[in-house]
C-alpha cells in the first residue's frame, strides 16, 4: 500500500476483528474520518490515509485529532502520536515497528489501564505577593547592610538581589508542595512527572499517570490538596490518553 | 469553583490539549513528501513544517 498515513496511536493487538470493526464504525460516524489497523506481532498501529483525513496545521484539525486519540483511549490502552506522526507505506509501519518493538511494548505495558491527569497548583493573582510565606517584593531587610544607598547602581544592584531572591524562595517552596504532593500520591500511582521550568504563577506543574478504578482517589487527594493550601487555585485536567508517558522517537 | 478559575481552567485544558497534541507522544521520524497548498515539502520535522506553513501563508497574502 503506497501512500501518506497519518497515525494517531499504538494499542495492542489484542482487539478482536468485531471489537476493532466496531471501534472503527463508531469513530467514522463521529468525526468522518476512516481509520485503518496495521498489525505487527503484538502490536497495531492506528492510523488513516493523510489526504483523505485532510489535516492541516489548524487549531481546529489538531484538536481534531486530538478529539480521535482521545476516543480511541476511552475503549483501548492506547499510545497517542505526536500530531504529524506520518508514515508513506504499511511497509514504512512495518521497519517503524521493527525498530522500536520493544520499547513500544515496554510502554503499553505501563501505560495499560491508566489515564493521564494534570496538577498544577498556582498562585492566585489577588495575593501573589505573601500568599505562600515568601515576599516577592524587595527585601529591605537582608539588604541593608550590603547593598545601601540611592546611587543608581545600589539601586540596581538591589532590585536584582530581591528578584533573585524571590525566585530563590519560590523555587524552595515549589520543592515543599511537590514533595508533599508526591507523598500524598505514593498510595495512589509512583508514575508522575514535574514540569521544570515554571512560570512565577506557577508552583507546581505534575503529570501523574492513574490507574483507571483510582480515578476517585485521584480526586479526593486534588480535593485534599485545595484543603491544605487555601491561598492557592488547585487545576487538575483531565483524563488524558497518556501522552506524558509516551515518549517514544522512533527514527529510521 | 468560580467563573475566574472556570474560565481559567477552560483555557488551560485547551491549551493542554494543544501541548500534548504537538509536543508529547509517540515520535516517529522517516522522510516523507506531503504536500500543502499544492507544495510539496519533506517533512523533517514539526516545527520546520509549522514555519514552512506560515511562511507559505504569509507568502500567499503577499502575492
Amino acid at each position: 500500500m503506497n501512500m501518506s498515513l497519518i497515525i494517531f496511536g499504538i494499542a495492542k493487538n489484542s482487539l478482536s476483528h468485531a471489537q476493532s470493526s466496531l471501534l472503527i464504525e463508531t469513530l467514522y460516524k463521529e468525526s468522518g474520518i476512516s481509520l485503518d489497523l496495521f498489525r505487527y506481532k503484538e502490536i497495531v498501529f492506528i492510523f488513516a490515509d493523510y489526504h483523505e483525513a485532510n489535516y492541516s496545521m489548524s487549531r481546529d484539525d489538531l484538536l481534531r485529532y486530538a478529539h480521535v486519540i482521545e476516543h480511541l483511549a476511552k475503549s483501548i490502552s492506547l499510545l497517542p502520536m505526536r500530531y504529524k506522526s506520518l508514515a508513506n507505506s504499511t511497509d514504512q509501519l512495518s521497519e517503524h515497528a521493527e525498530k522500536g518493538y520493544h520499547q513500544i511494548l515496554t510502554n503499553l505495558e505501563l501505560i495499560d489501564h491508566k489515564e493521564e491527569f494534570a496538577v498544577r497548583v498556582l498562585r492566585s493573582p489577588s495575593a501573589a505577593d505573601n500568599e505562600d510565606g515568601t515576599h516577592i517584593g524587595t527585601d529591605e531587610h537582608q539588604l541593608q547592610d550590603a547593598l545601601s544607598g540611592d546611587s543608581p547602581s545600589r539601586i540596581y544592584l538591589r532590585t536584582k538581589y530581591a528578584a533573585f531572591k524571590a525566585e530563590e524562595l519560590r523555587a524552595v517552596y515549589s520543592e515543599n508542595v511537590k514533595r508533599k504532593f508526591i507523598e500524598d500520591l505514593a498510595p495512589i500511582s509512583l508514575f508522575y512527572e514535574f514540569k521544570k521550568r515554571l512560570s512565577p504563577s506557577t508552583v507546581m506543574d505534575a503529570v501523574v499517570l492513574v490507574d483507571k478504578d483510582k480515578r476517585k482517589a485521584l480526586s479526593d487527594l486534588i480535593a485534599g490538596m485545595q484543603k491544605f493550601y487555601p491561598q492557592h487555585n488547585i487545576l487538575m485536567t483531565g483524563p488524558w490518553p497518556p501522552y506524558s508517558f509516551a515518549n517514544i522517537d522512533i527514527q529510521l | 469553583m468560580n467563573d475566574d478559575v472556570y474560565g481559567l481552567s477552560k483555557e488551560v485544558t485547551v491549551l493542554d490539549i494543544l501541548d500534548r497534541v504537538l509536543t508529547k507522544g509517540v515520535v516517529i521520524t522517516g522522510d516523507i513528501v506531503i504536500s500543502v497548498a499544492d507544495i510539496d515539502l519533506i517533512y523533517v520535522g514539526l516545527r520546520v513544517l509549522l514555519s514552512s506553513v506560515e511562511t507559505m501563508n504569509k507568502i500567499k497574502t503577499q502575492i
